[in-house]
């Protein structure tokens, strides 16, 4: 007789090894038919790609190519195959490639999705269209920007980014930033994708803002133009951060007065971004008195400004960075330790004699970045 | 008879390459592809190029690396460098660093030939 401990320890083992067994098999399975798929798809597309090819070079017409790509069965895979082209193409090429995606039934079966699919095929529908920069389609992405399902926010942004009407950036910065959540830089990384046409907007929206911040808010048409930034969620200056930041990474110097305008009230989340912004596009305005900034209470503002003094190299601004090698963060007292490094010879003897002076903290940054610069001491 | 000039067609993207490449061919050039910085910079150095195109998301190495290595090496190689509208900020380095012309994405690939040939000086 087995003791019958043992025989349930036996029984538990047995269930474990097919468990485990029908697991690996699972995996298997599963890997061999992703290879397989994959595999397929690489044919089709090389299959497509000549055929692609041809017809965009006249060699294959429209009615030719669509009676040899049409697939019913294979709309993700078309879609998939076309992607690329759609991001990369412009004029008559991309003109073409929308005339033969609607003539294939690719934009009709979209569009279908877009109305009337489950979750994810509507998620796709969106970045489809909007890819296919169809007008038509933008009445329904904009009515999925107030969904509570994060990625369809995310793809309704994303296809109205590219299917290129500006005109709907506000609607879909609201509802990134209301509706889903983003940090500052996933909904700046999605509305980039509007591309530079944007940027007179965003200032035209922060003049608006500084306008408030000084008072002078009784403007009708201004209040008009703020009506999609009805808050939900988050805070108001949330806004003003992510635009600041996208003029920041398309460089759009002509931002520059406004940002000086909106720095004087800004609340130091906003100073920080704005200092960024700043250093993204390599310059500040010329006339900024960074003085209020390098002594600014918030740690994070004195650093940014520290790094941002670069740009102007005030010379009036170097009895404040020589202080601030004081600073208790160690990156104002780094950053402000480079700026002084950068400030000519001036700057550099400031570092000589502090790395050798009384004061602990001041020395040894001042020490390490005469190091780093391989200056001797 | 006259040879074929070389291009160098560098962009990851594997169907936008192949478009291009197709293109110039059926303009008369020949092309070398590369589908990342390391490939477009063995190539840049090692081939006889006429002109390179030069997309700069690239994996291994971007473009800007790519034109850092070659242009001390090909001061007077001609480079058309290629990159998506939302980071246009990267032309400004590229040109710094001695690209001849840009082109921003999406662009049409007659376009690029146009500038290709003015490059070459051609036209």
């Amino acid at each position: 007789m087995i003791d019958p401990y043992l025989r349930i320890l036996l029984y538990i083992i047995i269930v474990l090894a097919v468990i485990i067994t029908l697991l690996l098999l699972v995996i298997v399975i599963n890997r061999y038919l992703v290879s397989v798929n994959k595999a397929k798809f690489t044919a089709k597309k090389q299959e497509w790609e000549g055929l692609y090819l041809n017809y965009l070079q006249g060699d294959l017409n429209l009615i030719e190519i669509a009676g040899l790509m049409k697939d019913k069965k294979r709309y993700y895979w078309l879609w998939r195959f076309f992607s690329p082209y759609l991001d990369m193409l412009d004029g008559s090429d991309f003109d073409k490639t929308k005339v033969l995606c609607r003539e294939i039934s690719l934009i009709g079966h979209y569009k279908q999705k877009l109305e009337h699919g489950k979750l994810s095929e509507k998620a796709t529908a969106a970045r489809v269209l909007g890819a296919l920069r169809c007008k038509e389609s933008v009445t329904g992405m904009i009515s999925l920007l107030d969904s509570k399902h994060q990625l369809l926010v995310q793809s309704a942004s994303l296809g109205l980014a590219k299917s290129g009407k500006s005109e709907t950036f506000f609607s879909a910065a609201r509802a990134l930033l209301d509706n889903t959540y983003f940090t500052y830089e996933g909904a700046t990384e999605i509305l980039s994708a509007y591309g530079e046409s944007v940027a007179p907007l965003m200032v035209r929206f922060l003049e608006g803002e500084i306008e408030i911040l000084n008072g002078e808010t009784k403007d009708e048409s201004l209040e008009k133009k703020k009506k999609p930034f009805e808050l939900k969620t988050v805070d108001p200056s949330a806004y003003n951060s992510v635009m600041i930041d996208l003029l920041g990474f398309f460089k759009y110097r002509e931002a520059l007065p406004t940002l000086q305008g909106l720095m004087k009230e800004a609340d130091p989340e906003t100073i920080v971004h704005i200092l960024k912004a700043f250093l993204s596009i390599g310059e500040m305005p010329a006339n900024i008195d960074l003085k209020p900034y390098l002594e600014h209470r918030y740690w994070v503002v004195r650093n940014f400004s520290a790094r941002a003094w670069r740009l102007t190299g005030d010379r009036k601004a170097i009895p404040i960075l020589e202080k601030l090698l004081q600073d208790q963060s160690w990156w104002v007292r780094f950053n402000s330790a480079e700026a002084l490094s950068e400030a000519g010879e001036s700057g550099l003897e400031i570092l000589r004699i502090k790395a050798e002076g009384p004061e602990e903290s001041a020395a040894a940054i001042s020490s390490y970045v005469l190091r780093r610069r391989g200056v001797e001491l | 008879m006259t040879e074929k000039q070389i291009i160098l067609v560098a962009e990851d993207d594997p169907g936008l390459n192949r478009l291009i490449s197709f293109k110039l061919q059926k303009e008369g050039y020949q092309v070398i592809s590369a589908l990342d910085g390391k490939e477009a910079l063995n190539a840049a150095l090692n081939e006889n190029v006429s002109a390179i195109t030069l997309d700069i998301m690239m994996p291994f190495l971007d473009g800007i690396q790519v034109l850092k290595k070659v242009r001390p090496v090909k001061p007077d190689l001609p480079v058309i460098v290629l990159t998506v509208k939302s980071r246009e900020n990267d032309l400004h380095q590229a040109l710094e660093l001695g690209a001849n012309a840009y082109m921003t994405k999406p662009f049409q690939p007659e376009q690029l030939i146009e500038k290709l040939k003015q490059v070459l000086g051609s036209i």
